[in-house]
């Protein structure tokens, strides 16, 4: 897959990467990237305000608040994206910056191959190392998921 | 030529280190223990009479070996027998280590923070070792080899934390509750609060619960709402941070409670409760601080920073230090509790009703008393600890130091005023102190050991932790803070564990393990 201005319009000094298409400029794509990058953890955060998963002493008895988080980033992805995706295979950064995703042949990409093989690397980006390291720290371990990276642990402490 | 002997040599020095750390001798001697509690007996006194160091013979205490810790907040208290010490060691596991070299004899893997003090019982003919994971509740293991025997978790809040030491008797294991809620409010969209704190009896031979009383009767119920969906909920709070103290004659157990975590407060925090040891039911509560709804969201600004924190905040007052139940010259029977206000309540066992009031220090979040007195009821002295630290202090002039008072009136008999070492550095007594029958061990937040006379607090020996040590197990270790348990008197021994980084004191990481010379 590569990445086309929607207009089919040749952008920046991208190479060719296949059947005579050129990559969209690294800028379009770095916007396009920073508005999702804002929107789906903003969305996330709004969802996960609404449904109380992490509002609760209950929800921090067991690691399944972890999995309630995520959830509803993978849902905000979809609500951000789903329809663009299905529709022209683009997500609403990238129909913004008017650029797309495309096969090598420069056909639109199927959803199920934006779903199940390039959708699943972002929220692993947006949401898990970035909301959920933080939110590790509310585990009865204390730990951050870099804390786990690095076998280290924050010192801490009270009575009282 | 010399590269091949390097190398030939290495495993030669490899398995000489090994050698040195492992005891030829696995198993622990379990004959004789030397405290029944962490308050040294079930009534919490924290007098050491089992012990052959005194004022005579106390500059004879030389540093015999130091074991290196995992980690730089150690809140473990070691356990004594006739030829071992048990320690936790919070990431490593719980050892146990041979007294005269530090030789280890066995290591139960833990990957948990052992947090209380090391107990011991006997559970169907074999010797137990009884400790809480400050999060993962209650274990037994057996002492010979680290065994687990049971695991028992209070399943009555969402949240509980295992702060407190347990205190063993009557065939149970009591242990006190606090509530991890009091950090869960650092996120602000987290509706504080539901859980309270609580004390909880475990059966000894099989760990089942056997009753949990909570400390707050009632049920939170929903306060406020903000960002259209957090809903702010109170009652809550009221942890219990210190260990229980049995009073069998009376059939009572007793302990304090901390703050509310959030309003409405209730009648049951800063509070002592006398419990029936068969029931939990409640005989008494001496409430001494009211409305003080106060979490560690606070310490981010106050309610106009966090919406987590208790609009009006309180100071902060817990009863950290557990009561101590002496009787006096006459016969009478008095339970002396110390608070993070500074005051001491002396309090009647049978009513709850004050005797007397002393008020010995500023005060403040971190004390104030913090983790535990001593007394001695043949000088009939109560000895009070002031850590003075200036965390949300209280407005008074701070007077860190260690105070004697009459454990009949209350009066002041002697002080002594702790100065720190460094401008930077703060000398209060944050740890819980140590008696013996004529002299009175203390630890400073700035990382001194210290030997008082008991009749004028004189300063007799000391020792100063601030420095890097070797050590038995190759763990490069270096002293600090010495903060939450205290001094551990023993036989000829005195063992203090030194580093404690939990709220920015200086981390450290050593056993320091001294004995008689002589």
């Amino acid at each position: 897959m590569t990445e086309t201005t929607s207009d089919g319009t040749r952008e920046g000094s991208g190479r060719d990467d296949g059947e005579g298409l050129e990559s969209a400029g690294l800028w379009r794509r770095f916007i396009a990237a920073l508005i999702e990058i804002i929107l789906v953890p903003v969305l996330t955060l709004v969802l996960v305000v609404a449904f109380g998963v992490i509002e609760h002493a209950e929800d921090y008895a067991d690691a399944w608040w972890l999995v309630h988080v995520l959830s509803l980033g993978v849902v905000s992805y979809l609500i951000c994206n789903g329809y663009l995706l299905w529709r022209y295979g683009q997500t609403l950064g990238k129909r913004i910056m008017g650029i797309r995703i495309a096969t090598t042949n420069g056909e639109k990409a199927p959803l199920w191959k934006l779903l199940c093989i390039r959708f699943p690397f972002f929220p692993l980006l947006y949401v898990l190392i970035g909301l959920l390291d933080v939110l590790f720290v509310f585990t009865r371990a204390r730990r951050c998921i870099h804390d786990y990276a690095a076998g280290t642990i924050v010192v801490k402490a009270s009575q009282g | 030529m010399r590269i091949q002997f390097s190398i030939l040599l290495l495993p030669v020095l490899w398995s000489s280190s090994a050698l040195a750390a492992t005891c030829e001798r696995s198993e622990p001697g379990v004959e004789a223990f030397f405290t029944s509690a962490w308050g040294i007996d079930l009534r919490n006194t924290r007098l050491q009479a089992d012990t052959r160091i005194d004022a005579s013979n106390v500059n004879d205490l030389e540093l015999a070996w130091v074991y290196g810790l995992a980690n730089s907040a150690p809140r473990f208290w070691p356990l004594v027998t006739e030829d071992t010490i048990f320690v936790g060691d919070s990431g490593n596991g719980l050892v146990a280590l041979d007294r005269e070299t530090g030789c280890t004899r066995w290591t139960r893997p833990h990957a948990g923070e052992i947090a209380s003090a090391i107990l011991h019982a006997q559970i169907a003919g074999r010797t137990a070792l009884v400790f809480n994971d400050r999060n993962s509740g209650t274990f037994a293991v057996d002492a010979r080899d680290g065994e687990l025997i049971w695991h028992a978790e209070a399943d009555d809040q969402a949240v509980p934390m295992y702060s407190g030491s347990p205190i063993i008797g009557d065939n149970t294991v009591f242990v006190p509750l606090s509530s991890l809620e009091i950090g869960l409010v650092l996120n602000p969209l987290y509706g504080c609060c539901t859980t309270s704190g609580g004390m909880t009896a475990f059966d000894l031979e099989t760990g089942e619960k056997r009753w949990y009383r909570s400390s707050i009767p009632r049920p939170a119920e929903v306060t406020g709402r903000r960002y259209l969906f957090v809903e702010s909920r109170g009652p809550s709070g009221a942890p219990v941070w210190g260990a229980p103290t049995l009073d069998q004659s009376r059939g009572l157990v007793y302990f304090g409670t901390g703050q509310n975590y959030s309003h409405p407060a209730t009648a049951t925090s800063d509070s002592i409760f006398a419990l029936e040891i068969d029931t939990g039911e409640v005989r008494w509560i001496h409430q001494a601080t009211s409305g003080d709804a106060w979490n560690l969201a606070c310490g981010l600004g106050g309610p106009s920073s966090h919406p987590n924190c208790p609009d009006p905040m309180g100071p902060d007052l817990d009863f950290g230090a557990p009561p101590i139940l002496v009787r006096t010259g006459t016969g009478e029977d008095i339970l002396l509790a110390g608070q993070k206000s500074g005051d001491i309540w002396a309090i009647d066992p049978d009513t709850g009703e004050v005797i007397w009031q002393q008020l010995v220090g500023r005060g403040g979040a971190l004390g104030g008393v913090h983790w535990g007195l001593a007394a001695n009821e043949a000088q009939g002295l109560l000895f009070v600890p002031v850590s003075d630290t200036p965390a949300f202090p209280r407005e008074r002039q701070p007077s860190p130091g260690l105070y004697a008072l009459d454990i009949e009136t209350g009066q002041r008999r002697w002080e002594y005023q702790s100065e720190a070492r460094c401008d930077s550095c703060w000398g209060g007594l944050s740890s819980a102190i140590t008696a013996t029958p004529d002299l009175l061990f203390s630890t400073t937040l700035d990382g001194y050991v210290r030997a008082h006379d008991i009749n004028s607090g004189d300063v007799v020996w000391s020792h100063d932790t601030w420095r890097d040590y070797e050590t038995v197990n190759d763990v490069a270790a270096r002293g600090g803070s010495i903060d939450t348990h205290g001094p551990m008197v023993a036989d000829d021994l005195l063992i203090v564990v030194s580093g404690y980084a939990a709220f920015s004191q200086e981390p450290g990481n050593a056993v320091l393990v001294f004995k008689l010379e002589r």
